[in-house]
């Protein structure tokens, strides 16, 4: 009762949300204005704040927001930049961890409309003479994180039929949901958004960037992969989850000869002739008459699944489903492409894993604890440790449901180190694994020359919680300026404070009644108001996060077996 | 209103939960009761690992008292004592006024006491309890608040300028809020624990959703006599990750540690026996695989007394 009551007030504050982002998106016009609005952020690269109306407009990050803000909002002196995002990007100065490749102390990356065309140490790489040249000294450039699956992205994370490889996330991307906004300031610059494991066979994913404002500006690869689950459905037992899976490839099987006997009669009319053959040989002879374009939905994305066109994503919440999804995928063909989701128990399966080589994606939470039910004792088990020492390729999610740090990938990744993992491989697996695994390993994942440049620059090494993430580029166009993150600044709401106490004091020292005095009281003036405001807006927030979890822990309980 | 019962009669030793929090690498644990009443248990302090015996540092440490809505809306799990009984005809509290006349006649009937009056009426609290409270009112026995919400700090340095009692507030999620009052006031604060999703009986209380990263270091800023605490919480939000994130708000690497190290053991009052690595201190001490405060880094051995009581070095 509490609960049902609990997520019906989440869900309200949501819609409250959505109310007052559809009253900016009244303001939408072009999105190509969001390149130029950005643009300017790099050339200059100030990491001051500054907390004028204006500047915190400026300062809603969210790239979408930018540019659709009012134009009387917009115009401040510094965004007033026209003209399209510069075609030639150098990051100049910054130490590089390419992910494939040692790392570089002090290096340049060029990048030219939106893809890599040069990486290597400063004094190797020359530098378009019309580049805009951006220095990033002291800080670290790495390749944009990603995500391996979400379904935070989605409005409703399930859809309620147990074979339904018709559908497509296309339809159910929300690109107003705050999740995105999280993903650019975390890091992450690539998304794969797929139904969560609440099905049977489930709708075909998409990999996404955390901007844009329709699904389709964000797509950076459709119809990428299909979820399916060993694990039961809500409703369902194994035995039913498992006669479902293998009932749904045998009636491909008979939908296919069906296909091909009524092929091979329809030649025949075209010829005039008549049927001349049992219904066996007919069907034999009409395989190869079949077109893509005789499919109906369900049975093509069948078919292309068999074929390797899109990956398998099998879902495996206990280690008894992990074999039965080795053989699924075996005896039906897309073993080699499939990738195999892994729940808290599932690794207990690792020689299985190991047998069929296949990559896995381990669960947000990377320890598996569990007492031994006659001794007591308390047994704990780092789950990537397992995986590395079976030598599969593995990629980590994030664990929003989790502590704080864990929701961040890079934390992810620093436990692998702290557990024994080599650096590299835990780099490698919020990176290029997972971009492999999506098929997409030689267009993002390392910074390498003729990837997308979809680069991240933090103000410190990765794996040192510490760091913040300062810049993101996506497609060589500036996403994402921590110096301009206002709600990260209402979070932290430190330097602003400490910016204007150093300017007072500065002020009172030099004792000169200049025009910044004047600016200083408006300033105090309008951060008393965004205070008051904020107040209620930081709860609304905390909210809509937690109603994120909620939505994503719903799909966990359906899919798992507790 | 139970001051005269104490946390240390329902330790369970045997729980794996100690060996969790000494494999984190903690030592000394102040165990607290929960906030399920008005003026609670006494806390109890302990070592995290050891022969039974020789845990005990304290058996019976602070009373706590709990201003806020837990008291009368928590229910379920280790909550609910009250919860078949309490209606609004009882002398229980219903509300945030409830709790505050709770406190105040508690103090009340403790000043009675004390002068040598006999207590009367149909809710005369228990002998032990208003000894136990003659002992807070003496400062032999120190008093700590928990209080998640402005209001509810407000009302904490409210009563306690009331009755003139010195306190050490809890939690204080919202103390962003209330900077200057708790500076004025002279209130040292324990702080935490730093979440994004509250969890447990945070959760369930709905009294804050997120506590806010930059908290910590306001605080600080602010000249608060602060430690950090994770509470309840474990492991990746444990005590060194806390310190972790106040590194991330923006606190100096050496502070952080200060704040789960040297200032808790000052205020429970051990600060000559722990808290720091120097000559005469008790030997409780953790070696780390790198510098404590880093993602990457682990506690390697955790020793107590002297004696180890977790070693990984085989294990990694």
């Amino acid at each position: 009762m509490l609960t049902t009551l609990m997520s019906l007030g989440r869900r309200l504050i949501e819609i409250r949300r959505f109310v007052v982002l559809s009253m900016f998106f009244r303001h939408v016009r072009v999105l190509p204005l969001l390149g130029a609005a950005l643009s300017d952020g790099s050339r200059g690269m100030r990491f001051r704040v500054r907390s004028t109306v204006g500047s915190m407009v400026a300062a809603v990050m969210a790239v979408g927001f930018v540019s659709f803000m009012p134009t009387g909002f917009a115009q401040q002196p510094e965004s007033a930049a026209s003209g399209p995002p510069p075609a030639k990007v150098a990051l100049t100065g910054g130490r590089i961890i390419p992910v494939v490749g040692p790392e570089i102390a002090t290096g340049t990356i060029v990048v030219e409309h939106g893809r890599i065309t040069a990486v290597g140490p400063t004094d190797e790489v020359k530098i378009p003479y019309d580049a805009m040249e951006v220095d990033v000294s002291g800080k670290v450039v790495m390749p944009g994180m990603i995500d391996p699956q979400s379904w935070r992205g989605l409005d409703v994370s399930n859809e309620n039929l147990p074979v339904a490889p018709f559908l497509d996330v296309y339809d159910a991307i929300d690109p107003s949901r705050l999740y995105f906004e999280d993903a650019l300031r975390d890091g992450v610059l690539a998304i794969h958004v797929i139904q969560a494991d609440n099905c049977v066979i489930g709708g075909l994913s998409r990999v996404v960037k955390p901007i844009g404002l329709t699904p389709d500006e964000m797509t950076i690869a459709a119809q990428n992969g299909i979820k399916m689950s060993i694990t039961p459905k809500r409703g369902f037992d194994r035995m039913r989850q498992l006669t479902t899976l293998r009932e749904t490839f045998a009636e491909l099987d008979w939908y296919l000869e069906q296909l091909a006997e009524q092929k091979y009669e329809e030649s025949l009319e075209e010829k005039e002739k008549k049927i001349d053959v049992g219904p066996a040989e007919a069907r034999e002879r009409g395989k190869d008459l079949i077109k893509d374009e005789d499919y109906d939905d369900k049975h093509a994305n069948l078919m292309r699944l068999r074929r390797g066109d899109f990956g398998a994503w099998i879902f495996c919440g206990a280690a008894m489903d992990v074999q039965p999804g080795i053989t699924l995928a075996t005896d039906e063909g897309f073993l080699d492409n499939a990738v195999f989701i892994l729940g808290a128990e599932a690794h207990k399966a690792v020689t299985q894993l190991k047998a069929a080589g296949r990559p896995v994606l381990l669960p947000g939470n990377l320890y598996y604890r569990e007492r031994d039910q006659l001794t007591g004792e308390l047994k704990e088990v780092f789950i990537p440790s397992e995986i590395h020492d079976a030598g599969l390729m593995f990629a980590l999610q994030p664990n929003p449901g989790g502590s704080l740090a864990e929701a961040y990938l890079n934390y992810q990744a620093a436990m692998c180190v702290r557990n024994g993992i080599p650096r590299q491989t835990a780099l490698e697996a919020i990176t290029i694994n997972p971009a492999t695994m999506m098929g997409v390993g030689d267009e993002l994942g390392s910074i390498e020359p003729g990837k997308i440049a979809n680069l991240v620059v933090m103000s410190g090494d990765p794996f040192d919680f510490e760091s913040w993430v300062e810049l993101c580029y996506i497609d060589g166009i500036l996403a994402y300026d921590r110096a301009r993150d206002y709600r990260l600044e209402k979070q932290l709401e430190l330097e602003a404070t400490r910016a204007e106490q150093a300017k007072a004091e500065e002020d009172a020292t030099k004792g000169k009644p200049d025009d910044d005095d004047g600016d200083d009281s408006a300033e105090e003036g309008d951060e008393a108001t965004s205070e008051g405001a904020s107040a209620e807006g930081s709860s609304e927030e905390g909210d809509g996060d937690g109603d994120g979890d909620g939505s994503g822990e719903s799909g966990d309980t359906g899919g798992g077996d507790q | 209103m139970v001051p005269h019962t104490l946390v240390i009669d329902t330790i369970r030793f045997g729980s794996p939960d100690w060996e969790r929090l000494a494999r984190g690498g903690v030592t000394t644990v102040f165990a607290s009761p929960d906030s399920a009443a008005v003026i609670g248990p006494r806390g109890a302090i302990l070592h995290t690992a050891g022969p039974w015996a020789g845990r005990i540092v304290s058996e019976a440490s602070d009373v706590k008292a709990t201003i806020g809505t837990d008291t009368y809306s928590q229910g379920g799990g280790n909550n609910s004592p009250y919860r078949n009984y309490v209606t609004n005809r009882t002398r229980r509290p219903n509300s945030r006024m409830g709790v505050a006349w709770v406190f105040r006649k508690a103090m009340y009937d403790t000043l009675r006491y004390r002068e040598g009056h006999e207590l009367e009426g149909t809710d005369v609290p228990d002998a032990p309890a208003m000894e136990v409270l003659s002992e807070v009112f003496a400062g032999q026995i120190p008093l700590r608040i928990q209080a998640r919400q402005q209001l509810d700090i407000a009302t904490a340095l409210r009563v306690s300028e009331e009755f003139g009692l010195p306190f050490t507030l809890l939690e204080a999620t919202e103390a962003y809020r209330c900077l200057d009052e708790l500076k004025a006031a002279n209130v040292p604060v324990i702080f935490g624990p730093i979440y994004t999703d509250p969890s447990g009986l945070r959760q369930r209380s709905s009294e804050t959703r997120e506590s806010r990263l930059g908290t910590i270091t306001e605080l600080l800023d602010a000249g608060i006599d602060t430690a950090l605490s994770a509470q309840d919480l474990r492991e990746e939000d444990g005590l060194i990750r806390q310190a972790m994130y106040a590194v991330r708000a923006g606190v100096e690497a050496e502070t952080a540690l200060r704040l789960v190290t040297e200032v808790p053991a000052r205020m429970l009052g051990l600060g000559d026996r722990l808290g720091t690595v120097e000559t005469g201190k008790q030997a409780d001490l953790v070696v780390w695989s790198g510098e404590p405060l880093e993602a990457t880094s682990k506690p390697l051995v955790v020793m107590i007394k002297g004696s180890v009581v977790v070693d990984e070095r085989a294990e990694g």
